[in-house]
């Protein structure tokens, strides 16, 4: 009954305050410490250092090592360097730190991945794309090492998210929410993922409850479908990037406000047989009392005996 | 015969008809409320508020957070919570604990409260209508009406249901307190209880008690409309909640289609270890708790 | 021959009227005895009534006990008279004569056990008005009462409208004998019978109604029954043949118990001449051919389940056929169904007392085989808790031996006030009889039509002192 109807949805888009850089405006990405940089190559038996070095440090006994320190900046390039296996591309993926490199080819051998090494711990990166035969052989395992290491760690480079709807709403479709994140220099962040959140309230109980998760484009933009479910006029949603350990963390909101209430989102389904199961206790009563009504037949048939002795009179 | 054949006449004739009459109508006096019920002339149990969406409550159990209480060193909360906050008569448990064998021969802590299902056998077989579902998918009890046959504590696949055998004891002043099928205090004899997922506390907005009492945090009260959940400490999107632990229900097989789901685990968030040996304690009753209608917590959380 | 037919009508009269007139000593013994049963079930009743359900052995994993298993196993016994009565009737087999009103009673009587039984085992009997108030037609409970209250009024019509012939002889010939009120009630019941064609005709009609119609309700009934338990979703009682198990098993212990009462009868009243050997052949062929159905019905429920021997039912199977009811179960099987099969299958051992004795084996079986479908399907529980235990106490026992009781006491009664043959009926068959052996040169007794007529005025009243 109450559904979206006539009301369109009016998403007033009081873009929230925007980023904000984890302590002080300090800027300069380009001021840090010097990159570590580390050079893996694709081979056809795995991975190979090139060149081995005191982070590159290669096979150890069957594991391929990587190792820095935590909080220093890392460049990390893959290098295609197939002897056989022409036809290959590869993706490579850094599980924890949640990065993923463009596409290795022939054609395009290289990929960098630039990130700040903050979490410490063992992390496994590998093919993820495509690999073939070498879905296992391209496995390593880069180890941060705990505590700083170096003068002062990197500094984390400010991002900005700002989060709208889509231009244009279908009163009753769900709404389009587009997140754009663009780093200090305006440049756009690709393959970042981020998280959708709205405020929500229920038996007491505030907090954000996440609605979706999307990874920006090329272009730093990402897409979310969001079908309010709550009943609440005014929802603020949310979209927070938490910095891939190269970024600063950063959020966006918006509120939306809502003109009637919106459909259920869930409604029970009919049990079954729901012909069957209207009718069937008349149909039971009717058995009954056509049942007994066949007594009544017979009691009447003893009345008739009864009545027959009085008419003919007396004994 | 002495009397006139018209006198004998009528008076036979009187006698029998009223014996078809009132054959017929013991046939049919049970079958006519029944059929008033399906007009609905007889009024709905439970409240409704019409302005608000209908909820759709459900219940999840996150099994990775449950450990049984073992390692508190405590009963279970969550029947302690329950006994405390209904006065649960004793040898009662509402709400149930026990062990689960995994496929691999591992203990899981399942708490079990009534699954509080959309196609409630235990519902379909009463004779007497004396339990129902509302319309916000929770089951009650009317146990004004229930005339204590245990049909549907045969019919019920969880076994959920208890009975009170014998008088079942109540807390001081509990004999004035205004009995409702939400609240179902006083107690009474010869009647079925089970858990209603506190019907009259989710009707004020609050978590049931277990959830309330879990240290753990483990239980959820959802809302399907809404789409939500919490457990007192954080707030999800219940749909993606449910599917992204891939969430399970309880003998789903038999088509009963419980609103209480189960997210699978074996407490390994608190630490619970696959090897772990210690059972949880029995569960102290409300007496022992010293819970009174004023406080039914009686001090415990 | 006339004389012969007259000789043989007073000696039946004589026999059956005989309990009507006097009272020996021993019917005043049995019926203490019986008095002494039912006192002691009143008594048990107000301790349920005052302590509650608490003061059964039931809790709350096996939540029914002995009270529906005496429910089950009376509603099997008032099979009796349907079949007898109603189906041989249909298919004319003059044997059924002697045998009608006794089935009949049979039948009326264990539905008053039956329906008092769960009337026993209530929480709340305070209530029970509301079965009538809010009663729900989708529910298996409701279902029972529709179907025994149905049963019960056919039943109880059926033996009235035999009865009147009856009560009319009753009427006309014990007028000296009996107190004034005896005769009022006589003459109140028998709706001023005068064996007129008219009034035969509407008796007839009314016979012939009933007759078809309470087969298809015994039937229902036993369906409805096993309904209470096949309509959950619980291991042993989750299967689709419950309706016709129920009822052939009906079939099974009615017959049973008929041969049991023929015996008790015959000996008591000395009715030789009327329950003759012959009868308990027949009925124990039947008994054997019933028996034969059961086994099958057995047979074909446990083998689909210990074939697949799925989750619960493996778990119950376990304990039915090896585990803490094993005893129960294989006794019931080799002692309640085996045996008396073979007693009667074997000719030298299909004599009248060794019948009697299989009979009674069939009805122990047979309350064994109800115990044994209510309470293990119980006492397994539905998640994995512990088994249920269940000790029945003395108040279950002494309701179960009450209504035992209750069931021999209506019997007792009734024989007091009825003949336990029905005299026109057998009137009527040796009627039938003598015309088909002197078909041409029948003498006309007054009133006898082209068709085998029933028991006429005249006749009744020629024989009146």
């Amino acid at each position: 009954m109450s559904r979206w109807g006539i009301a369109a949805l009016t998403a007033t888009a009081l873009l929230g305050a925007l980023t904000l850089a984890v302590g002080a405006p300090q800027l300069a990405y380009a001021q840090g410490p010097e990159p570590v940089k580390i050079r893996v190559e694709t081979v056809d038996s795995g991975f190979q250092c090139a060149p081995v070095s005191k982070n590159c440090l290669g096979e150890q006994s069957g594991d391929f090592v990587i190792e820095v320190a935590q909080g220093s900046l890392v460049e990390l390039t893959f290098v295609w360097a197939h002897v056989g296996y022409f036809q290959e591309e590869h993706v490579m993926i850094l599980e924890g730190y949640k990065l993923e490199t463009d596409k290795l080819t022939r054609e395009h051998p290289e990929a960098t991945l630039k990130f700040i090494a903050d979490k410490a711990g063992g992390f496994t990166f590998k093919c993820d794309l495509d690999c073939d035969v070498h879905d296992y052989l391209q496995r390593g395992h880069l180890k941060v090492g705990r505590g700083g290491g170096g003068g002062g760690a990197a500094v984390f480079t400010p991002t900005a998210l700002s989060l709208t709807p889509s231009s244009w709403v279908t009163a009753g479709d769900p709404v389009s929410l587009t997140a754009v994140l663009k780093d200090a220099k305006g440049a756009p962040v690709p393959k970042a993922e981020v998280r959708f959140y709205v405020d929500a309230s229920f038996v007491g109980t505030k907090g954000k409850m996440a609605i979706g998760t999307a990874k920006t484009d090329a272009n730093g933009v990402a897409f979310l479908d969001y079908r309010p479910t709550l009943a609440t006029r005014q929802q603020v949603i949310m979209a927070a990037f938490e910095g891939m350990g190269v970024y600063a963390e950063s959020q966006g909101s918006i509120e939306l406000q809502e003109v009637g209430v919106p459909p259920a989102a869930y409604t029970t389904a009919p049990i079954g047989l729901e012909v069957i199961r209207h009718w069937a206790p008349t149909a039971l009563a009717a058995a009954v009392l056509s049942v007994w009504s066949v007594f009544g037949f017979v009691l009447y048939q003893a009345i008739g005996i009864a009545r027959v002795s009085t008419r003919g009179g007396e004994k | 015969m002495d009397q006139g054949p018209g006198k004998a006449r009528v008076n036979r004739r009187q006698f029998l008809k009223l014996l078809g009459t009132v054959g017929a109508a013991a046939a049919a006096a049970p079958l006519l409320p029944s059929l008033l019920t399906k007009v609905g002339v007889v009024a709905a149990q439970g409240s409704a508020d019409e302005s608000a969406p209908r909820r759709q409550w459900a219940m999840v159990f996150d099994l990775r957070k449950c450990e049984g209480c073992v390692t508190t060193d405590k009963p279970p909360q969550c029947i302690e919570g329950c006994n405390t906050e209904h006065f649960v008569p004793k040898g009662q448990e509402w709400i149930r604990v026990f062990e689960m064998e995994g496929a691999a021969g591992h203990a899981s802590f399942f708490p079990r409260p009534c699954m509080q299902c959309e196609n409630p056998p235990c519902v379909n077989v009463c004779p007497v209508g004396a339990t129902y579902r509302t319309e916000e998918g929770i089951t009650l009890i009317n146990h004004e009406r229930c005339i204590g046959c245990r049909m549907c504590m045969a019919a019920c696949p969880y076994g959920v249901r208890v009975f009170n055998w014998g008088d079942p004891e109540n807390p001081a002043g509990a004999t004035f307190a205004s009995y409702s099928p939400q609240y179902p205090v006083p107690h009474r004899r010869g009647t079925v209880e089970k858990c209603m997922l506190c019907a009259h506390r989710v009707k004020d907005g609050k978590l049931p008690a277990c959830a309330e009492a879990c240290p753990m945090y483990a239980i959820y009260l959802g809302d399907f409309t809404q789409d939500i959940a919490t457990n007192g400490k954080e707030v999800v999107k219940l749909s993606t909640f449910l599917a992204d632990h891939s969430a399970f229900r309880l003998k789903e097989d038999l088509g009963t289609r419980p609103r209480v789901w189960y997210i699978p685990g074996h407490g390994q968030e608190y630490g619970h270890d696959i090897n772990e040996t210690r059972q949880p304690k029995p569960a102290r009753t409300w007496q022992e708790l010293g819970a009174t209608l004023e406080s039914p917590h009686g001090g415990h959380k | 021959m006339n004389v012969q037919a007259e000789a043989r009508s007073e000696r039946l009269e004589e026999r059956v009227y005989r309990p009507l007139t006097h009272t020996s000593r021993g019917w005043y013994l049995w019926l203490g005895l019986l008095a002494l049963l039912t006192t002691v079930g009143f008594f048990a009743y107000a301790t349920q009534l005052q302590k509650g359900l608490a003061s059964t052995g039931m809790r709350d994993t096996v939540i029914w006990g002995l009270y529906i298993s005496n429910f089950v196993f009376f509603s099997g016994v008032s099979m009796a008279g349907t079949f007898i009565s109603a189906i041989l009737r249909i298919t004319g087999a003059e044997w059924r004569r002697p045998l009608t009103r006794m089935s009949e009673l049979t039948t009326v009587s264990a539905l008053l056990m039956c329906g008092l039984m769960p009337m026993m085992d209530l929480g709340r009997p305070d209530r029970i008005w509301h079965l009538l108030r809010y009663g729900r037609l989708q529910s298996p409970v409701v279902w029972d009462i529709l179907a025994i209250t149905t049963y019960l009024t056919a039943s109880a019509i059926y033996l009235y409208l035999f009865l009147i012939p009856d009560s009319a002889a009753l009427r006309d010939r014990l007028g000296g004998k009996v107190s004034g009120l005896r005769h009022k009630v006589y003459t109140l019941l028998a709706l001023g019978w005068q064996g007129r064609p008219e009034q035969r005709r509407r008796l007839e009609r009314g016979a012939a109604v009933m007759m078809l119609l309470i087969i298809p309700i015994g039937v229902t009934v036993h369906s409805v029954v096993s309904w209470i338990f096949g309509m959950t979703y619980r291991a042993g009682w989750n299967s689709t043949i419950f309706a016709p198990y129920f009822a052939v098993g009906a079939l099974y212990s009615g017959v049973a118990m008929l041969i049991v009462l023929m015996f008790v009868f015959r000996r008591v009243y000395r009715l030789e001449e009327y329950f003759t050997e012959k009868h308990f052949r027949y009925l124990g062929y039947m008994l054997a051919a019933f028996g034969v159905l059961y086994l099958y019905f057995t047979f074909a429920e446990y083998l689909t389940v210990a074939y697949k021997l799925q989750g619960g039912e493996k778990l119950l199977l376990e304990e039915l056929l090896l585990g803490r009811y094993s005893l129960l179960v294989w006794g019931g099987f080799f002692g309640g169904q085996i045996l008396p099969i073979l007693l009667v299958a074997l000719p030298w051992t299909r004599t009248i007392p060794v019948l009697f004795a299989a009979s009674v084996l069939v009805n122990i079986g047979m309350w064994i085989k109800r115990f044994v479908i209510v309470v293990p399907s119980l006492s397994l529980p539905q998640l994995p808790y512990e088994w249920g235990v269940y000790t029945p106490t003395w108040v279950e026992m002494a309701i179960t031996a009450a209504s035992f009781g209750g069931f021999a006491l209506v019997f007792t009664l009734f024989t007091k006030l009825f003949p336990i043959i029905s005299v026109w009926e057998m009137k009527e068959g040796w009627e039938k009889e003598g015309l088909r052996a002197l078909p041409a040169t029948a003498p006309a007794t007054g009133g006898l039509a082209a068709r085998p007529a029933l028991l006429t005025s005249e006749s009744g009243g020629a024989s009146h002192e």
